[in-house]
């Protein structure tokens, strides 16, 4: 081997070295971009007189400085800070709304013990009664307020599982061929391009976004994706896409599908995750709850005012609708089943008020299993009833079968909800106030009014435990607690994200300075190398010249 | 020695940048509403209690204006009762006077006069209404006169008929005490036979007729029943006030509880808004230098 092969070997090795180095420089910004190292080593002497030369340096490829333990890292961290912050970002406006004095329900209620207050202490005057009828509409449209956006923002959380599931079916289907390109090139070449596996990792870190996933690499170089408890969204290079529809309830919620099953209890982690979170957690728990104290509340003052008499002598007749609501079927349902649920409004006060203690802030789904009726909650699908007959009594509600339905045939029933709904004032007249409790016709008997008014201060709600407007607080610490706890938490994974991304990046990332000083030294380098190949020349001319 | 990437350095940098800006945004937010809790999940336990604090609150506030009433209504009887009281003590002085055998038949006519002009006035005072409209001796059958009368060819009052139903009224002036308001009229003017009306009558009759008259002893019983009456009203007007003084203090003490709660301390919150002004000066004047720190602008 010659000197002048010794200088040409290595001005190529730098040349290659100062390509990589520019490549590194000029990536510095693109996500998720591993910087590269040009890998080199001596090559091997030739034995000479007994001793072995060196003869220069050979270029072995290039390397993507990259941990796949950092990379899991990484995505874990992305995927549980996205679940929470998700979660904290739709929670906060029910959070907002719910504890607000104004859009809040609390004022609400509290005006309407204050008109029947005002009505108790002054029997005889007009205006009170009036007002009193002014403040049972407001606080109907209050309710059917915080419905509304409680629907809308059900009607959002539907609209973004479906761009979700729809994000992650195209980012999967980019992995499998990301997946075909990495295997070609391997088959190719022999080599992987390492901005492939970047673009690869970049694609995964992104699915994280969306839902905690773990990946699974096999022999050919291909990536399988799992969701949930290990559900396979990509495997063997196949995509088996996700799907956001309707749960097959007529007007029902959307819910996630994975091969025609739901698996929507299944995902815990990413937007997805943090938003099926939220609608069941927060959405329908504050519509259910909302709901309670609407069917509590409509159905108390009824029992009570029922036992009044108007000032005519009449006895009261009811201020509210009476609560009744009907199931939603199954589209595959093959039966005419359908299941209604009503509240006993002809049982005996303390009955009824026993009725209210049980209600409770949830939705039911009811499954006929040819011979009985399963009951489950829908929400938690923690299961409350097996084997009913057509007709029972649960959480103080009456439900009752008409018509004839089909072994598998399913029913979805939200009384608390409907309540909100149904809550109607139907007493348009002042006369119509049964304040008395007796029916001898007395304008100044106020007793009935005075026991309506002491409706507020009733521990009747869960249990006993709570009055009206102590369930709707506790429903607002609730709301707060969840979504305070989902802000920390999205805090916390959002300092391991952080640290996550520090350590990637001080493994994978680029240094200016770094990359800066190797190009000065590269430059050294090539000078020295340039060096060689003059001197190689040099001797040679000399060696010539000495001929001559 | 950890390896900083230069992308890192940067979105370290600027994240900082940001994250104190929120916090500066925020601790406006909190100063300009004078709130620190101005949502549940700012602090979820305080916010269940800051409801319920806002209801308490609002029901002693609507007891207090329940408690002006009821301290009215009282007042109003007492007057009436006072009244009452004057005309029947004339009365009985009236009789008392006829009873001392000195009296001619045409003293005891003008005697019986007077007498039926009290009775007049008793009559009317029985029949008194409230702001609202409301007749106070009824009862709950407050929508009529207390009291019928039917007079005689000379117009004079002959006989009373107790319309009311004998209830008494209660209203609320605490969120836990509902006090009576009223007396009916049969426990001020006594019942049928025995009433005031029908004593008056039969003396104003006597006196006509120059016989002297049997009953001062139901006339005194009355009186006694009138005093009685008064003297419920003191103790109910003490009550009520007493009820009164325990809404102001669990009204003042419910208000502290709010705002310690729920108001933000403001001297410390400037002096932290302050703190966190310099900081943000502080990052921005150094975000510059940090970011531009580059080996190449020495090559």
């Amino acid at each position: 081997m010659s000197i002048l092969n010794i200088g040409l070997k290595s001005l190529m090795a730098t040349q290659y070295a100062i390509t990589v180095t520019s490549n590194n420089i000029a990536n510095a910004t693109v996500d998720g971009y591993s910087r590269q190292q040009l890998v080199t080593s001596s090559t091997a002497g030739l034995n000479f007189g007994g001793n072995y030369y060196g003869q220069g340096v050979n270029v072995d490829g290039v390397t993507r400085i990259s941990s796949d333990y950092l990379e899991d890292t990484l995505r874990n961290t992305r995927s549980s800070e996205n679940y929470y912050s998700t979660l904290y970002d739709l929670g906060v406006e029910v959070d907002s709304m719910f504890s607000d004095q104004e859009t809040g329900l609390d004022k609400s209620i509290q005006s309407f013990f204050t008109s029947m207050g005002d009505l108790a202490n002054n029997p005889t005057s007009e205006a009170t009664r009036t007002v009193l009828l002014e403040t049972m509409d407001s606080l109907g449209a209050k309710f059917e307020n915080m419905d509304y956006v409680l629907t809308l923002s059900g009607d959002t959380v539907d609209k973004e599982l479906v761009s979700y599931a729809s994000r992650l079916n195209s980012l999967a289907e980019n992995l499998i061929q990301m997946n075909e390109s990495v295997s070609a090139s391997v088959y190719s070449t022999g080599k992987v391009d390492p901005t492939l596996l970047d673009n690869r990792n970049l694609l995964l870190s992104q699915m994280a976004e969306l839902t905690d996933i773990q990946i699974k690499e096999d022999e050919n170089y291909n990536i399988s994706v799992f969701m949930g408890d290990g559900l396979a969204l990509v495997a063997n290079n196949k995509l088996s896409p996700i799907e956001a529809k309707s749960n097959g309830f007529s007007d029902g919620e959307f819910e996630i599908y994975l091969r025609g099953e739901v698996i929507s209890d299944r995902i815990t982690g990413g937007k997805i995750g943090g938003t099926l979170e939220y609608r069941n957690d927060v959405l329908n728990y504050s519509k259910n709850s909302l709901g309670q104290v609407a069917l509590g509340l409509t159905q108390l003052v009824n029992a009570q005012h029922k036992l009044g008499y108007t000032p005519s002598g009449v006895a009261g007749s009811e201020i509210f609708a009476n609560f009744s609501s009907t199931s939603k079927v199954h589209d595959d349902n093959a039966g005419t089943g359908m299941f209604a649920v009503s509240f006993d409004h002809t049982a005996s006060f303390a009955a009824q008020e026993t009725a209210v203690s049980q209600l409770e802030p949830r939705d039911y789904e009811i499954t006929f299993n040819g011979a009985g009726y399963d009951v489950v909650d829908a929400n938690t699908r923690e299961s409350l009833l097996t084997n009913a007959s057509s007709s029972f009594t649960l959480d103080g509600l009456q439900f009752d079968l008409t018509g004839a339905p089909v072994a598998g045939d399913k029913f979805k029933l939200s009384p608390m909800t409907d309540a909100i709904s149904n809550y109607e004032v139907l007493i348009n007249d002042t006369a119509d106030f049964a304040n008395a409790a007796d029916p001898a016709g007395s304008i100044s008997d106020n007793r009935n009014s005075l026991a309506l008014f002491g409706l507020q201060n009733l521990t009747v709600f869960n249990d006993g435990l709570d009055t009206m407007q102590s369930t709707y607080s506790t429903l607002v610490a609730g709301i707060g607690s969840k979504v305070s706890s989902a802000e920390s938490a999205s805090l916390t994974f959002g300092v391991l994200y952080d640290q996550a991304n520090l350590n990637r990046e001080s493994e994978s990332g680029v240094n200016s300075e770094e990359e800066a000083a190797n190009l000065i030294q590269l430059q050294q380098q090539y000078s020295a190398a340039a060096k060689i190949i003059t001197a190689a020349q040099e001797v040679f001319d000399d060696l010539l010249a000495a001929i001559n | 020695m950890t390896r900083l990437s230069s992308s890192y350095v940067f979105d370290t940098a600027y994240s900082g940048v940001l994250k104190n800006r929120t916090s500066l945004v925020e601790m406006y937010d909190q100063i300009s509403s004078g709130q620190k809790i101005r949502k549940a999940s700012d602090d979820p336990v305080q916010s269940a209690r800051i409801l319920d604090l806002q209801k308490s609150m609002s029901n002693i506030e609507m007891s207090q204006r329940y408690a002006t009433t009821a301290l009215n209504d009282l007042a109003n009887e007492e007057t009436i009762l006072t009244q009452v009281n004057a005309l029947l003590l004339r009365g009985r002085t009236l009789t008392l006077q006829s009873l001392n055998g000195t009296q001619g038949l045409e003293n005891l006519q003008a005697i019986g006069s007077e007498l039926n002009q009290i009775l007049e006035q008793v009559s009317e005072l029985a029949n008194t209404k409230n702001s609202d409209g409301a007749y106070i001796f009824a009862g709950y059958s407050a929508d009529q006169p207390a009291y019928s009368f039917t007079r005689d060819a000379n117009g004079e009052i002959d006989s009373s008929n107790y319309e009311g139903d004998g209830s008494t009224v209660k209203k609320t002036v605490s969120p836990s005490l509902q006090v009576s308001i009223s007396h009916p009229g049969t426990e001020v003017f006594g019942v049928g036979s025995d009433d005031i009306f029908a004593q008056l009558i039969a003396t104003r009759d006597d006196m006509y007729a120059g016989v002297y008259p049997t009953n001062l002893d139901k006339i005194d019983d009355v009186y006694s029943k009138v005093t009685l009456a008064t003297a419920d009203i003191g103790a109910r007007t003490n009550q009520v006030e007493l009820a009164q003084e325990v809404n102001e203090t669990l009204l003042l003490n419910q208000q502290t509880a709010l705002s310690d709660i729920r108001d933000l301390d403001l001297p410390s919150a400037i002096a932290e808004f302050t703190q966190l002004q310099v900081n943000v000066e502080a990052i921005n004047n150094t975000f510059a230098k940090v970011v531009n720190i580059s080996l190449f602008d020495y090559i």
